[in-house]
């Protein structure tokens, strides 16, 4: 009798325990700590082009009015986009900005879609960023008149071929690594990246090999802004990014806006807000 | 102290809609030799594993002499010892490291008395083998050995002699009858063999289909019925004769005798009837039946019931 | 209780089959050696090396104690489960087969008392198994791979979200963590065993029950389609143990896991000692 009694007690003190340790314990990320920001920087970043069925998965024209609404809706200090069609496309949409963004594509390599970088600073200095056979954009701002310089980074990584993905990454980080110094960095993008920590089928690909070599090639040196967010795109997964510096120590809003899509769009914007010291 | 080793009263096991013992109630006195006869299936087994703790009645009562509480039940299950079919033994250990085990789960029982009992079951010269190379024979020897270990007042035995060599079993039956009068232990033993129970037991318990069917000593089974024999100069014609007589049943066993099931009306009768028909009666008496006998007549009227 | 203890631990280190399970272990760790030799020298030279400029796999990073994660992580998710079912499994229905199980329950000792002995038994089994393999795996790579930090990355082993080091004396020491938790993530499965062991009068169909829901349970959690069924699955929560390799330890989750294996263990083995009070021995 005493073995079952014993067992019995136990089992009430395992069950009990369980349930004491399952509170969450507060998380250092969200503690909205006021004490030393001085200014916030809200960063949003987007894939607007269309699912893989369609004719043109890039961008289409009629859901700009879309995109726009929801960029002024969320008022971000820059936004990141992907899978433009071009200049003119970028154009249409700052039109519906009311001049409230300027904005830039990166120049053509060998891709037919295009990143772009839009932000409220009208003395943003918008620079091309080298990345292989392609480029990337960057954007340098202050998001007020005495906040620190940033620069945001529009990128979209190989969606097919995770070894190619690794190469865009290694050339996309040297070329930051040179920036660092001066501003506050902040890639945004879509990476493609195959990568779930709780998906252990994927082991023994090379996809997740090569996708967490360069996850964590970007992690040395930035913090994955939006990882508690949740997916980005459709089938579950996390493939857009916003990475920041590591001494970020203020992580306000992180949210994935997932009643933004419109059309065929596979991707949901990711917006984040984070405290910059000055 | 009680004069009853073990009792069981409405004794019943119920494995799902089979009813394997019913309402089983039977009384092992001290000093007994207790035999628990039945065929194979009959509920012997299965009414010693309840005895044992390893099978839980469905309902009814099993007292040993001491018990009002479960621990004082553990204690006089303590002063048991069993077989239960083929006794099984660790096969790589030797006989006395398992008796060793099995003493220091028995509680209170010596390192002296593990050699005891080898010496009783006459395995000491062969205790430091490992048990996998122990014969039919000596296994079971040994079976009784850690049946002993506790210097038990009841030893319960399940079929000891299956299996056994014609040498096995007549040592097995020797030792068993040296436990009783030399060590004065009552012992309750199953089998089917009724050669075996007609040798060793001073009473049994016939069951059949899970009830038992008679209890008493083996002498009473077989004088408690009015068999008689007849032996007359014409068998066939005495037959055919009783055979048409009401209220007597008749059979020939042999070439010798007719056997007349008969109270005694009946049977001044039928010696009236051969006598008037011209038969020549020249042994009218009563008939001895065998155990073997006895036992066929009480199953097989269970079974026409 | 005791003397049940010290009969289970006699009958225990005289099996063949315990000293069988630390010599499969060592073949094991064998194969796995050579594994991350080719594994390391095709992720540290050649082509790797041409076509990427950076790699978290770089020479520095294996080193004795990854060879003994991966050694570890790569067991625990068949081997030694498949150990410890054997030794659990057949605890009773092994005795049960062999006739030894009626000899023991005709002895004045409780059944309950019997049941736990058994999981103590094998509970000291499961720990022993884990220290020699840890141990032996630290020895192996300490004296073929040399040692340094243990540098974690996201991905391969999915340990950790992002990229962290654990500095050689911590990482021995987190080393030592696992021998604990990792048994204790064990005992879910022993005692699932246990249970089978006295369902199942065979010991073969008890082992190859527990193996069978473990793993069934195991590749299920991790197939996405049935990825909401993934927490309720005793395998998911079994998973914590490799917690104490994440460079910070999330000590509240950590518990939260321990206390839902504790819970799992106690609840099972509380079932094993009802069913096997209430079993007939029959065999």
């Amino acid at each position: 009798m005493w073995v079952k009694l014993i067992l019995l007690l136990l089992f009430c003190l395992m069950i009990v325990g369980a349930v004491h340790f399952a509170q969450p314990s507060e998380s250092s990320d969200n503690r909205a700590s006021s004490a030393s920001v001085v200014n916030s920087l809200r960063l949003l970043t987007w894939n607007i082009g269309y699912a893989e069925l369609e004719d043109d998965t890039r961008a289409h024209d009629k859901d700009l009015p879309a995109v726009a609404e929801v960029i002024l809706r969320h008022d971000p200090d820059a936004v990141a986009l992907q899978e433009l069609t071009g200049k003119a496309q970028l154009n249409v949409l700052l039109g519906l900005l009311h001049g409230k963004y300027r904005g830039a594509v990166a120049q053509q390599g060998r891709s037919d879609r295009f990143e772009a970088v839009l932000v409220k600073d009208s003395r943003a200095a918008f620079i091309p960023v080298p990345v292989g056979a392609q480029y990337a954009l960057a954007a340098s701002f202050r998001p007020r008149g005495n906040s620190p310089e940033v620069l945001v980074l529009s990128a979209h990584a190989d969606a097919f071929n995770a070894a190619r993905r690794r190469t865009y990454t290694e050339a996309l980080m040297d070329w930051v690594e040179r920036r660092r110094q001066s501003s506050a960095v902040f890639i945004a993008g879509d990476f493609n990246f195959e990568l779930k920590a709780a998906n252990e089928t994927n082991l023994y690909t090379d996809n997740l090999k090569h996708d967490s070599e360069s996850y964590s090639h970007i992690l040395r040196r930035f913090r994955d802004l939006g990882r508690d967010a949740g997916d980005t795109a459709i089938n579950d997964r996390r493939i857009d990014y916003i990475f920041g510096p590591p001494e970020l120590e203020q992580i306000g809003r992180v949210e994935v806006l997932r009643n933004a899509a419109v059309g065929r769009m596979d991707h949901w914007p990711l917006l984040v807000e984070v405290g910059l010291h000055n | 102290m009680s004069d009853v080793a073990l009792q069981t009263e409405d004794l019943t096991k119920r494995f799902g809609r089979r009813m394997a013992v019913d309402r089983l109630t039977i009384r092992v006195d001290r000093g007994d030799i207790y035999g628990f006869l039945g065929p194979n299936g009959a509920g012997k087994s299965t009414t010693l594993r309840m005895l044992l703790g390893l099978v839980r009645p469905t309902s009814g009562l099993i007292k040993f002499p001491v018990q009002n509480s479960s621990w004082e039940y553990l204690r006089a299950r303590s002063r048991v010892g069993a077989i239960i079919e083929t006794p099984a033994f660790y096969e790589n250990l030797s006989a006395r490291r398992n008796l060793q085990l099995l003493a220091s789960l028995s509680g209170g029982v010596s390192k002296k008395r593990v050699e005891e009992v080898l010496e009783i079951v006459n395995l000491r010269e062969r205790a430091g083998d490992p048990v996998k190379v122990y014969s039919y024979g000596m296994r079971q020897r040994l079976g009784i050995a850690q049946a002993l270990l506790p210097t038990p007042q009841l030893i319960i035995l399940d079929e000891p002699t299956n299996g056994l060599d014609p040498q096995g079993i007549h040592e097995t039956r020797k030792l068993i009858r040296r436990l009783r009068h030399e060590f004065k232990l009552t012992v309750l033993l199953s089998s089917h063999l009724l050669t075996e129970i007609e040798q060793l037991c001073n009473r049994v318990g016939i069951i059949h289909e899970g009830r038992l069917l008679y209890e008493g000593g083996p002498e009473a089974l077989t004088a408690s019925t009015n068999l008689h024999k007849v032996r007359v100069d014409n068998l066939a014609g005495a037959f055919e004769l009783l055979s048409k007589e009401h209220g007597l049943s008749v059979s020939q066993n042999g070439a010798s005798f007719l056997r007349i099931d008969a109270d005694a009306e009946a049977l001044a009768r039928a010696n009236a009837l051969l006598v008037g028909n011209g038969i020549k009666v020249y042994e009218l008496s009563p008939a001895q039946e065998s155990l073997e006998e006895a036992f066929l007549r009480l199953t097989s009227r269970n079974e026409l019931n | 209780m005791l003397t049940l203890l010290k009969l289970e631990l006699e009958k225990l280190f005289r099996a063949r089959s315990f000293y069988l399970s630390f010599l499969v272990l060592i073949a094991f760790v064998a194969l796995m050696l050579w594994g991350f030799y080719t594994y390391a020298a095709r992720k540290t030279g050649g082509e790797a090396v041409e076509q990427f400029k950076y790699t978290y796999e770089s020479k520095q990073y294996f080193n004795g104690l990854t060879f003994a994660l991966y050694s570890l992580l790569f067991s625990f998710t068949l081997l030694l489960p498949i150990f410890v079912s054997m030794s659990a499994g057949s605890q009773i229905a092994g005795e049960a087969r062999g006739g030894t199980l009626r000899m023991i329950c005709t002895r004045p000792i409780s059944r309950a008392s019997l049941v736990l002995s058994k999981f103590l038994v094998t509970a000291l089994h499961a720990a022993l198994l884990l220290s020699f393999f840890i141990g032996l795996n630290l020895i192996v790579g300490l004296i073929f791979v040399g040692w340094g930090n243990l540098e974690l990355y996201p991905g391969p082993l999915n340990l950790v979200d992002a990229p962290g080091k654990i500095m050689r004396d911590d990482a021995l020491m987190r080393f030592g963590y696992s021998v604990l938790s990792g048994t204790w993530a064990l005992l879910v499965i022993a005692a699932l065993a246990l249970l089978c062991s006295v369902v199942f009068d065979s010991p073969a169909q008890a082992i190859v029950m527990t193996i069978a829901a473990y793993l069934t349970l195991y590749i299920v959690g991790r197939v996405e389609f049935f990825e909401h069924l993934r927490p309720y699955f005793f395998t998911t929560d079994m998973d914590f143990w490799r917690d104490v390799f994440k460079p910070e330890i999330p000590w509240r989750n950590l518990w939260h896991y321990a206390c839902t294996c504790g819970a799992y263990t106690t609840g099972l083995l509380l079932a094993t000692v009802v069913i096997f009070e209430r079993k007939d021995i029959v065999t």
